[in-house]
């Protein structure tokens, strides 16, 4: 019998938890855009470049006001390691980064709605401007087709 | 309201066997089928506005990128949940950040710890704090049925056990196994005192 009661309370709870709670929809012609363009871009013939390192996750338990400053992620594949320093700029993103060891080239980075190359220099940095935030994709051209390639994460 | 959105007689791999080969009707179907589910993950994990439309984006995104490398089409369902739930977390991460630094540039803190907020406010943020994070410490597939269960009542229980991938037969059991989960948690928390 107890057990019934403590649905009868679980019952109650989720009744209260989804007033005010917004139901879900269907989504907006912005994101299936970019789920199309998603869809048409998807092919890449370049090894993929993992996310090894992101200060987001690191700083996750920590209470929101002892997060100042850029975040920090490093990509790495096929003995290449892309180091990134992303600043929010309103809904852009500033994202500085540096290749190593340096390939020369250019660095790549696709949203789902477009596409910009950045040069890079002998030292391996780059700097991608008005980058607009949520997903992007980066990959690294060595001067022939692309090198390197990273999964789509936001900025 | 989305079962006529859900075309049951082509099945998930079938569509993800389809798309990956570039049918682009397909990955429509997919998107149908699916985003319903990716919205209520996305929202059980706090997000609105702005937030919201760059975690769906990237989920979709990932699945457009993983599309040729799936090993269990069938269970495509489960897979775009996790990536949604993972997404969704990070996504709310980053607007804590962009909270934080809007703060910290002298712009107003639209933080829910306010206390010229009025109480109710005040407690249904708590509320809504104490769900994110219960929801963040229940796993699969007991988070996916919660975020559908409190997003998409009345789902049918062969949307859920797609979404998840269980057993048709055993979504009203997991869904009870959730909620009680869901319960002892929030009062663990002292969200709620029933």
């Amino acid at each position: 019998m107890r057990g019934r009661g403590e649905d009868e309370r679980a019952d109650l709870l989720i009744a209260e938890l989804r007033r005010g709670r917004p139901q879900a929809g269907p989504m907006s012609e912005r994101v299936r855009r970019a789920a199309d363009g998603a869809f048409a871009a998807r092919a890449v013939e370049a090894p993929v470049a993992e996310v090894v390192d992101d200060s987001l996750e690191r700083h996750g338990g920590v209470r929101p006001s002892a997060v100042p400053g850029p975040r920090y992620v490093v990509l790495w594949g096929s003995g290449v390691e892309v180091r990134l320093e992303i600043s929010e700029q309103g809904d852009e993103r500033r994202v500085a980064g540096r290749v190593v060891p340096p390939l020369g080239g250019a660095v790549e980075v696709r949203s789902p709605f477009g596409a910009r190359e950045f040069a890079v220099d002998g030292g391996g940095g780059f700097t991608a401007c008005a980058v607009p935030r949520g997903p992007v994709r980066l990959l690294v051209h060595d001067g022939g087709g692309p090198r390197l390639a990273s999964r789509w994460i936001t900025v | 309201m989305s079962d006529q959105t859900r075309d049951a007689s082509t099945s998930a791999a079938e569509l993800v066997g389809r798309a990956a080969a570039g049918d682009h009707a397909a990955w429509r179907g997919l998107i149908r089928r699916y985003e319903l589910m990716v919205d209520a993950v996305v929202r059980c994990h706090g997000l609105a506005g702005q937030d919201a439309e760059d975690a769906c984006q990237t989920v979709w995104c990932r699945l457009a990128e993983h599309l040729d490398g799936i090993r269990s089409p069938e269970r495509i369902g489960s897979w775009i949940a996790r990536t949604a739930h993972r997404e969704a977390a990070r996504q709310a991460l980053l607007a804590r950040r962009a909270r934080a630094l809007e703060a910290g540039e002298g712009k107003r803190l639209l933080d829910p710890v306010d206390h010229r907020t009025p109480e109710s406010e005040f407690l249904r943020a708590e509320q809504g704090r104490g769900v994110r994070e219960a929801i963040a410490a229940i796993e699969e597939p007991e988070r996916t049925v919660l975020a559908l269960d409190l997003h998409r009542p009345g789902a049918p229980a062969a949307e859920v056990a797609d979404c998840t991938g269980l057993p048709l037969d055993e979504v009203a059991s997991v869904r009870r196994r959730a909620r009680r989960r869901l319960l002892r948690l929030l009062r663990e928390s002292d969200t709620v005192d029933v």
